[in-house]
This record gives C-alpha cells, sequence and structure tokens, in this order.
C-alpha cells in the first residue's frame, strides 16, 4: 500500500520536520525511507517559505497602505486647483489620464483647474489620493511616475497600471507591491482581473514607422 | 476582434451644441481628429439644404499630418456628417452599431437636440482649411469618441479592428502634444485677460482668434526646435513626457499659469 503525505491544512501553522516524518509513519506502513525522507524535507521548506511569504505580503501590504495614507495626509491641506497644478507640473500626468483616474472628463478637469466649477469633495479625495499614490511609487523607486502609469505591465497584452488602478479601490496597494518588484505582472493582473488574458489582449504592437510615424502592425506570433 | 460597443453619449463627446449661440468647445482648445464644424461644403457632397447648419463635416486628418508649424495644412480631408435617415437607412439601434453600417459613425445627439447624425466614410473630401472656424465648431470628440472613430474608419477601409485600448496607446504623445498645446494657448490669454469662458458674443470670440495664433505661433516655435522635436519623436514616453513638464514649467514661467 502506497503512503499518503498527510500536511496540517491551516495555513497558520508552520510544520517542523518531526511532525512530517511522524505523519509519515502514521499513514505509511512502515518507517520513512531516504527518499520519503527527502520528501518530507522540501515539502515542509516550501510549507513554510509560503507562510512566510504570505506573511511578508500581508506586511508589505500594510506598509504600502501606511505610505499611502502618509503621502495624503501631506497633501491633505492642497486645494482641487493646486493638486492637478502638482499633478501636470510635477508629476507630468495628461489631463486625458488624470480624467480617467479621477473618472471625470476633461472639460470637467479643465473647469476645476480655472476655478470655473469646484470638484466635490469625493472628487476631491480622489485626487489626493491619486497624488499620494504618484509620490508613494516615486518612494518605492519608480523613475517616472506618469510615464510607468501609461506602459503595458505585459507583453502582448494592452492592460496598464492606468487600466488596473480604476479596477478596485484598493487596486493601488496591488500596483505598490508590483512596482517593487516584489510580485509579477501575470501575478498582479491575475489579482486584480482574473480573466485578463481575454480583456486585455493585444493582437496589434505600436512601432514607429519609416517615416518617423508612430504606426500599429499585428503582432508577431 | 469585432468592433466594439458604442460609448454612451457623454463619454463620447468632450465639447457638443451650441448655448446663446456660442459653441460648447472653448476656441482656444486646438483642432483635432474628429472636430465636428457647421458651414462646410465639401465638393461633390449633396446636402439635403442650404443652411450652413445642414452643412456638417468632420476633420478626418490626424493631428500629426494636419499641421504645418502652427497652422492648419492648407488642405484638410473632411467627411460629411449628416442626419441618419431612418427610412433609408435603417435604424440599427445603439446596440447594434458594431455589427452593422461599417461606413458610418454614429453620432447620437451631437447637437444635444435629440437627432442622431452620422459621419458617412464614403462621403469624404478635401476643403481648403481658412473654411474651418472654431466659432463653428459644433462638437469635439473625447479620447474615447477618436478611438472609436479611428476603430471604426480602420475597419471601414482594411477590415482589420484593432481595439480601443490599442488605438489610445498607440495616441498618447500625440495628445501629450495637443494638451501642451490647449495650455499654452489658455495661458497666454489668461495673461492677458482673456478668456473664452467669459465671452458674450460671436464677434467678441472671433477677437480672440489673433491672440490664440499667436500664442500657437510661440508654442510651436518650442516644438520646431530641433532638439525638442527629436524629444518628441523619441520613442519613450518618458523622455516625451519630461520635455512636456519642461515646457509647462516654462509657461508657468513666462504667463504664470
Amino acid at each position: 500500500m502506497s503512503s499518503t503525505l498527510v500536511l496540517p491544512q491551516s495555513d497558520s501553522t508552520r510544520t517542523s520536520l518531526d511532525e512530517s516524518l511522524q505523519i509519515y509513519d502514521f499513514v505509511g506502513s512502515g518507517p520513512a525511507t531516504a527518499n520519503q525522507r527527502l520528501d518530507a524535507t522540501w515539502r515542509e521548506r516550501t510549507h513554510n517559505t509560503n507562510i512566510i511569504a504570505k506573511e511578508n505580503s500581508e506586511s508589505r501590504r500594510s506598509l504600502y497602505k501606511k505610505m499611502l495614507h502618509d503621502n495624503r495626509q501631506l497633501s491633505q491641506s492642497k486645494s482641487v486647483p493646486v493638486l492637478l497644478k502638482e499633478l501636470a507640473l510635477t508629476w507630468g500626468m495628461t489631463w486625458v489620464d488624470t480624467s480617467y483616474l479621477i473618472g471625470v472628463s476633461v472639460p470637467a478637469l479643465r473647469k476645476w483647474r480655472n476655478e470655473i466649477n469646484e470638484a466635490t469633495p469625493e472628487n476631491h479625495e480622489r485626487l489626493l489620493t491619486l497624488v499620494a499614490f504618484l509620490s508613494t511609487l516615486k518612494e518605492v523607486h519608480v523613475s517616472h511616475p506618469a510615464s510607468w502609469m501609461a506602459l503595458s505591465v505585459e507583453p502582448g497584452f494592452t492592460a496598464t497600471p492606468r487600466d488596473l488602478y480604476t479596477l478596485t479601490p484598493s487596486a493601488a496597494i496591488n500596483l505598490l507591491d508590483y512596482a517593487a518588484c516584489n510580485i509579477s505582472a501575470e501575478a498582479l493582473l491575475s489579482e486584480l482581473d482574473p480573466d485578463w488574458r481575454v480583456h486585455y489582449k493585444s493582437e496589434f504592437e505600436n512601432y514607429l514607422a519609416q517615416d518617423g510615424q508612430r504606426s500599429l502592425r499585428r503582432r508577431e506570433n | 476582434m469585432t468592433l466594439e460597443s458604442l460609448p454612451a453619449v457623454n463619454d463620447f463627446y468632450d465639447y457638443r451644441g451650441f448655448s446663446m449661440g456660442l459653441p460648447d468647445c472653448p476656441v482656444e482648445r486646438p483642432f483635432h481628429q474628429g472636430d465636428i464644424f457647421q458651414g462646410i461644403e465639401i465638393p461633390g457632397v449633396i446636402y439635403s439644404g442650404g443652411n450652413p447648419e445642414e452643412k456638417l463635416a468632420m476633420l478626418f486628418l490626424h493631428p500629426c499630418t494636419m499641421r504645418d508649424g502652427p497652422l492648419l495644412v492648407e488642405r484638410v480631408s473632411m467627411i460629411a456628417v449628416k442626419p441618419h435617415d431612418i427610412l433609408r437607412g435603417g435604424n440599427p439601434g445603439k446596440g447594434l452599431w458594431e455589427k452593422s453600417h461599417f461606413s458610418k459613425l454614429p453620432l447620437y445627439d451631437l447637437r444635444k437636440d435629440g437627432i442622431l447624425f452620422t459621419a458617412n466614410f464614403l462621403e469624404l473630401g478635401t476643403v481648403p482649411s481658412s473654411e474651418l472656424n472654431k466659432e463653428d465648431r459644433v462638437a469635439c470628440l473625447s479620447i474615447l469618441g477618436r478611438s472609436y472613430f479611428s476603430q471604426r474608419i480602420i475597419n471601414h477601409l482594411t477590415r482589420f479592428t484593432p481595439t480601443l485600448a490599442e488605438l489610445k496607446s498607440n495616441t498618447e504623445i500625440v495628445e501629450q502634444d495637443f494638451e501642451g498645446q490647449w495650455d499654452w494657448v489658455e495661458a497666454a490669454l489668461t495673461s492677458q485677460g482673456l478668456s473664452s469662458s467669459q465671452v458674450t458674443s460671436v464677434a467678441q470670440l472671433t477677437q480672440l482668434q489673433k491672440p490664440i495664433e499667436e500664442a500657437e505661433a510661440e508654442y510651436a516655435a518650442i516644438m520646431n526646435d530641433p532638439a525638442n522635436r527629436d524629444r518628441m519623436k523619441s520613442d519613450d514616453l518618458e523622455t516625451v513626457k519630461i520635455l512636456m513638464q519642461e515646457i509647462g514649467q516654462e509657461r508657468l514661467r513666462r504667463y504664470g499659469s
């Protein structure tokens, strides 16, 4: 009868090698062989590494949440026109991108900027969050956050951080984790949009044509 | 890939219609692909009436090719825009444009009067750019509207259908330049106490044309500097964005906004 390795189900408990071997002995037909002992060692290490990785991830994301909060506090007293000016001149955000990330039209932004209309408190909050997000990106060593936001994260797919930022209220945290190289693009996309391979698939790519103009061509598979 | 669903009206346009005879779209905004004007007669196109309001046309040229320095090129390609004839053209309904009428771009509620217009890609011609007046600009598409327009016309001409996201990513740098020019003109006028938002008559609006042209020429002089032009042509978005930030700082230094 072949034995089956049974590992503890709880994610919160780390397994010791001895515990694993006891389980082997318990479910098996006799003392563990040398190979089974090695296998148990690797399983134990993998299991514990996964637990540590999960703990690290949670701690990291708590830190990013705090960094966002701290940066937000720094801008708290800034008015909407001041925030818009900062987004454009300090960060290099286009009106089109800012409008997309905030969820308002470009004409609305221009009216806020020229103080023709006033932004709602909710939109003021969104601007504060966006400025804090860009500041935090800089802190995790993204050299030019506005450009980074507009570039595809995975070759062959159109998804950009700009698109992902708008998906959930907490997407900024996932993006910071990705920006700091803690998770892969694939992991980021899967966390935020499980159907990303369908939603963002791109058959065309940009290139600079011979006349110097930006153009589209079919991707070579 | 198939044609994507028509965006909601408010997402499709940035500006549309007139109020008290004045266009919703500010005259400080540069010309852009998809702008729709009244009073344009495209040679060879038959119009239902002789009034300027019945002679609508959409600017087809891409911003890369429509400008020669600060000005529009001498002649521009335009697409005829007419009320959609439900009896002859059928009523495809909002949900069916992606499956039919491939030679047309639907323009719902173009003038805020509930009427559905279409831009007909089969009625395309060349007109002198001097006929385009910003006072007669009926509507301006949003970036989403422009991407949707590009998708339909590319599909019409080639049967290839890039996604809206692919089309948008292809115009990142053009949009930077467009916004840069608009900001520059707006700041230059504001520094002189001028703004289309304070204008109450078409005559006053027309008076803004000269300072706008002067500001556009100033912006073009900066962009035509060989070093700046090289940076603008860079394949690297960061290079372009940093250039535009520098131009923004220069604008702030000269005009204070």
